[in-house]
Parts: structure tokens; sequence; C-alpha cells
């Protein structure tokens, strides 16, 4: 299983009006990898995300998720592939009118055929995993940052989802939290053995979960590699980029 | 479902302004047929159209209450001279209660609606849609459009109709209060009057008319929401020219409408 594409991108390219954002991209992540996307604002790494998931239609190229290419599905087939992925959202996208334990279910009973006691079970069993069981009961509007992280990343993993697409999920947070939210990412996808792209711009965060990355520039791949071999480049940009972000 | 984007800066020129124009009509119309198209596909969330309902009946109920009540008691205090100018007060409570019925009942119900509720839909759905809880539904197989719009929608569709008889009803109390005050009217008397002069043409047509001023509230609303792009200033404008185009909606409507239902009901 280790060696299966599970995502493969074929000459994708996407543009905003005159605005080239993705230059045709070609990529393969492999099942239970941990791909790190790096690049500078504006580099179109949530552009990257959100065609791979299907919120944007690209230009040009093919998306294959489990070898389909879901730019020829309809929306009840797409559906299908996105019962087996996930995605954790920069700001968490926590539903504000529901509380904690109705977030979970919400994703749960919709997705997943399943009784309602073991619904509860699964809710306390996947807050216990990020370390919130007491906050099941709360609204997002009383947790804080990394509280809505750690819960954001609860319901985007409680469906046992295949891949997870995490959109800069220690934005905002300190480095303690950053480190923590950081250790949990790497921590579940070993324990539950998912696939993972991560957009970040956190070399922290990076250090701890990346098996591989990439980093856009100019809407093409500029470098790939282990994250070693980036932060080892002789590459000008990279050096700088890596510098720089040591220093902040 | 493709909407049109509309244009969102300041100082836009006149052509801008026309392109937007066109979007609107064009995103309202698509936004309308997708209503339908998703309507009677399941799931129904049925639960959510009764918290919808609940919560938009209860949150309206109030400013409802008072405002039926007082268009019924100032008609007649601005009529009753008048008619008796005219020599007509004996007519005046079949009059005043059949301006309610035919017209003010539910036209003035459907604007108190849709500044109450159009906005609030407009701004739910807009910081919705700002903060990702939207893509966060699409992500993850749920049908966001049905889950959001259609409840809402069917919500407000089926409330004001009951809202606009409830304000029907305070609107004639309110009237005979008024000539309680004026000329110590006699209820009885009153009851009279008011059955005489309303018949089945006048009721039928008046209470159907409500029925699309709440669809006109809730996909106006939504649609502003659901579209919204900009941050907080983006839900902002969508609150606030929710209100404006389901007003502007509502007065046309009910233009075609009141033509139609004389045309059906002669008087």
């Amino acid at each position: 299983m280790a060696n299966v594409n599970i995502i493969q991108i074929e000459n994708l390219s996407k543009a905003f009006g005159d605005l080239v954002i993705l230059d045709n991209i070609s990529l393969d992540v492999k099942a239970g990898e941990n791909l790190v996307v790096f690049g500078r604002s504006g580099t179109g790494k949530s552009v990257l995300l959100k065609c791979i998931i299907g919120l944007l239609k690209p230009d040009n190229g093919n998306i294959y998720i489990k070898e389909q290419n879901i730019i020829d599905l309809n929306l009840k087939e797409l559906n299908k592939i996105r019962k087996h992925t996930s995605f954790l959202f920069q700001g968490a996208a926590l539903y504000d009118s529901m509380t904690v334990r109705e977030n979970l279910a919400f994703h749960l009973t919709r997705n997943v055929e399943i009784n309602a006691d073991e619904v509860e079970k699964k809710i306390l069993d996947t807050l216990d995993l990020v370390s919130l069981k007491e906050a099941v009961d709360k609204m997002p509007s009383e947790l804080s940052g990394g509280m809505k992280k750690r819960i954001g990343l609860a319901r985007s993993i409680i469906t046992d989802p295949e891949v997870i697409f995490y959109d800069e999920p220690t934005t905002g947070l300190d480095p303690i939290s950053s480190k923590e939210i950081s250790e949990l990412i790497r921590d579940l996808q070993k324990e539950l053995n998912m696939t993972s792209i991560i957009v970040t711009h956190d070399l922290i965060c990076a250090n701890i979960i990346s098996d591989r990355a990439i980093f856009l520039r100019d809407g093409k791949i500029a470098y790939k590699g282990t994250l070693d071999e980036l932060k080892t480049s002789k590459d000008k940009f990279l050096i700088d980029f890596f510098s720089k972000d040591l220093i902040n | 479902m493709k909407i049109p984007h509309i244009i969102n800066k300041r100082n836009k020129t006149n052509v801008e302004k026309l392109y937007n124009f066109f979007a609107t009509v064009t995103g309202l119309s698509v936004f309308s047929w997708e209503f339908f198209k998703q309507l009677f596909i399941p799931p129904y969330e049925i639960a959510q159209i009764k918290k919808h309902m609940t919560e938009l009946g209860m949150k309206t109920f109030p400013i409802v209450s008072i405002t039926g009540f007082l268009i019924g008691f100032v008609l007649v205090m601005q009529s009753e001279p008048v008619f008796i100018r005219f020599g007509a007060s004996d007519f005046l409570p079949g009059a005043s209660a059949l301006s309610v019925v035919r017209e003010l009942g539910p036209i003035i119900t459907a604007l108190i609606f849709a500044g109450r509720v159009s906005s609030g839909i407009g701004a739910e759905l807009g910081s919705m849609r700002v903060t990702e809880q939207i893509d966060a539904m699409e992500v993850s197989a749920i049908n966001p459009f049905k889950y959001l719009v259609v409840t809402r929608v069917i919500a407000t569709t089926m409330i004001l109709p009951i809202l606009s008889i409830y304000v029907i009803f305070l609107a004639v109390i309110g009237g005979y209060i008024a000539l309680v005050i004026s000329q110590g009217m006699n209820f009885e008397y009153y009851k009279n009057a008011v059955i005489a002069s309303i018949e089945f043409g006048d009721l039928i047509p008046s209470i159907a008319k409500t029925f699309v001023f709440g669809y006109i509230v809730g996909i106006v609303g939504s649609y502003k929401g659901y579209i919204a792009d900009g941050g907080t200033e983006g839900v902002g404008l969508a609150s606030t020219t929710a209100v404006v185009l389901a007003s502007l909606i509502i007065l046309l409507f009910d233009t075609v409408l009141v033509k139609i239902s004389l045309f059906i009901w002669p008087m």
C-alpha cells in the first residue's frame, strides 16, 4: 500500500482572469505519506488544495484520487470520493451555531452509517485523541484559537478518512501550540495511517510532519525533495526562504 | 450551479453598476432554479425546516404584533374624519378591514419580515461563507445548498402567511379599539360590519401572495449571503443589500400579483 499513488495530479493549471496561479503542475502523493507544500503567500498553495478536493475547477489537467479522475465526476460521484477525504481549514471552519458535539456528529452521521450510541462514543473517543473531551458541550465562540484547531482536527478525523488536507494548520498559533498541533497531526497520521497534504509556512510544523516537501513558485513546483534536501539546498531563493523563516 | 460574479468595490463605474444589475438578476434566477431542482430531492431536512420556522416566527413575532395592532388603529384614526366628511362613517369598519385584508396587512408584514429576516439570513450565510463553513460542508460531502438555503426558503415561505393572518387579525382589533375610543362602538356591530364586507375573493389572493413574499425574503437573503465575499465588509453588504433587494422585489411582485388577483377575482 505504501508505494501506491493515492493522489495523482497531471498538468494542472488554474488562473483567475489574467493571473496564472498554477501552471502545468504534476504531482504524485503516495498512500500514507505526509507531503508538505511550501511557498510564499499568494503562490497558489491553498488553490492547489481546493482544486484537489473539487472546491475549485481547474482550467486544465487531471486530478486522480484513488485512481478516479475527479474532473470527470458529477457532484454525486465526487461526494463518494469526498467521504474518504477530509479538510482542515485555516480557521478550522467550525459551525458557529452548533456545539462541539453537534459539529462532530454532523459530519459523522451524514457520512457513516452508525447508530446513536456509537455516535456518542465515537465523538468522545475522537475528542480524547485531541485532549479536549471536556469541550464537548462548548460552542465554538467559547474556544481559543488552538482549541478550535484541535476540534477542527477532531472533526476532520472522525470519519476515518484516508486522505486529509491541511490548510495552514498552525497559522495564528503561538509556537508551543503550533508544536503541539503539529505533533498531534503526526501522531494521528501514524496511528490512523492517513495520507496528508499540508500547506504551511511554518517550519516547525514541517519539521515535525513532513516525509516529503514541494515548493511552489510562479505557479510551478520549483523544488521538491525531503525537507532536509530543501533546507540544505544551495539555491539562493530557498536559502533566503528558510533562513528568514528560522529568524522569525 | 454557476452564479455570475458581482463586482464588489467602491466607486463602481456606470458600466460596472449595469453589469452588477444583470448579474444579480441572472444570479437570483439561477439560485431560484437550483432551489426548485433541489426541493424534491432527499434528504428533506424536516428538523431544520421546523427549527427555522420556529426561530423566524419567534424573531418577528413581537414586532409584527405591535405593527399589526398599530396599522389598524392608525388607519381608522386617520380615515374617520375623511369618512365623516363624505358622510360615509357607517362604512368605516368594513372599509378599513378591507384595506387591511387586501393590501396593508400582507405588504407591511412582508416588508417588516424582509427587514428582520432577509438581513439575518444574509448575515448568517455571509458569515458562514467568509469563514469557510459552507466550503467545510461541501468538502465533507454534505450539500450546503440543501441544508442551508432550501430549508430557510421553505421556512420563510411557510411562516409569512401565518404571520400575515395574525397581523390582519390584530389590525382589525386595532381598528375596533380606535372606534371604541372615538365613538364607543359596539363590538357586535363592528364584527358584523367587518364580516359582511370581506368576501372570499378578498382573503384568498391576499394570503396567497404572502407565500410569494415569503419565498422572496428567503431566496434573496440566502442568495446575498451565499455569494458574499470580502470578509466582514462583505457580510455587512450582504445583510443590507438583502433587505433593500427583497423589499424592492416584494413591491414589484405585489403590483403584478394585485393585477392578476383583480383579473381572477374582479371587485
